[in-house]
């Protein structure tokens, strides 16, 4: 290869870097994804341990309580409380991951909010915010068993969707998010624990792949 | 070999001004600030070359304001994407060619 060829190379590589650094926000932490795990993590073991020895949530046949059918006073309660749950674990999660990334960004001297930025953050607002449509509405009419499985799937296609404005292998955690919460559907038994599965353990692999794959570089360097 | 060379466009000799173009090709527009980041260039010597693409439109600049401060944004226009296109695929041609 001669010098003009070696030249024309570097240059077209550059090119393909600023298009690959310029469209996507390459700055989440993963970090974020472990801290969002261990938020999900001990949230579920919360629910677990309030569920575990009352009865609230059962009917007299031993199923979990029919749609539409009234609720008893305890299991009014206990669902205002796994809800509060719900949305404090979430806010959690979301500053943490904000804080992880801004803190990795301040490391490497970056800006954090990007055009790129901007885009995986309306492409993640949009489905997340049907979801919050659909979970508000399950738990109004009382359909629990969908909350969980809809609240996988739609958080997997969350992802899938923001694969595009951030590192690919996000698509692979939706993924993954996408067929718990299909699982999910067919064993609400399981909910809990496929909630935990879901957004604990996945989270918190992924976070670790991520960090070893892309934060540990950017630390050494 | 003399073909290819002549297709590359004189006004991409500048690491900075393939930069840009590189960042206004897969975005709808791009401000000042963001690419000042991206190429890790100065404002002076940013501005300047923005200045030249402008000139010779293959760039488009709109000024606009966030608060008090201003916020400049480029985008690039038919013209320049196509002799970006056909600089590129110079550099594609060149490589090939003598491989």
């Amino acid at each position: 290869m001669n010098e003009r060829q070696q030249e024309s190379l570097e240059v077209l590589t550059e090119i393909r870097s600023i298009m690959h650094k310029s469209s996507r926000f390459l700055s989440l932490s993963g970090w974020s994804g472990i801290w969002a795990g261990i938020t999900a993590l001990v949230a579920s073991g919360l629910a677990y341990s309030w569920l575990k020895d009352q009865h609230a949530f059962r009917t007299d046949a031993g199923a979990d309580i029919m749609p539409d059918g009234p609720l008893s006073q305890a299991a009014a309660m206990w669902s205002e409380r796994l809800l509060i749950l719900a949305v404090l674990t979430f806010v959690l999660a979301l500053l943490g991951a904000l804080f992880f990334t801004w803190r990795k960004n301040q490391k490497a001297g970056a800006a954090t909010f990007t055009g790129a930025a901007r885009k995986l953050a309306v492409s993640m607002m949009i489905p997340m915010g049907a979801a919050a449509c659909f979970i508000l509405f399950f738990i109004l009419n009382h359909h629990f068993a969908y909350i969980v499985p809809a609240s996988l799937v739609f958080y997997g296609l969350t992802l899938i969707n923001s694969s595009k404005y951030t590192f690919t292998d996000i698509r692979y955690l939706g993924l993954s998010e996408v067929i718990i919460g299909c699982i999910a559907l067919f064993i609400p038994d399981m909910g809990l624990y496929l909630w935990a599965l879901g957004f604990g353990i996945m989270h918190i692999v992924y976070g670790t792949i991520m960090w070893f794959k892309y934060d540990r570089k950017v630390n050494r360097l | 070999m003399r073909k290819e060379l002549d297709q590359l466009n004189k006004i991409f000799d500048s690491r900075i001004r393939i930069g840009i173009m590189s960042a206004l090709i897969v975005n709808e527009e791009v401000n000042f600030n963001e690419l000042k980041a991206l190429l890790d260039a100065t404002d002076g010597n940013l501005a300047s070359h923005l200045k030249t693409l402008e000139e010779h439109e293959f760039i488009r600049v709109e000024k606009g304001f966030i608060g008090r401060k201003t916020n400049t944004i480029y985008s690039i226009t038919a013209e320049g994407e196509k002799a970006f296109r056909s600089h590129i695929n110079a550099l594609e041609k060149i490589i090939k060619n003598l491989q």
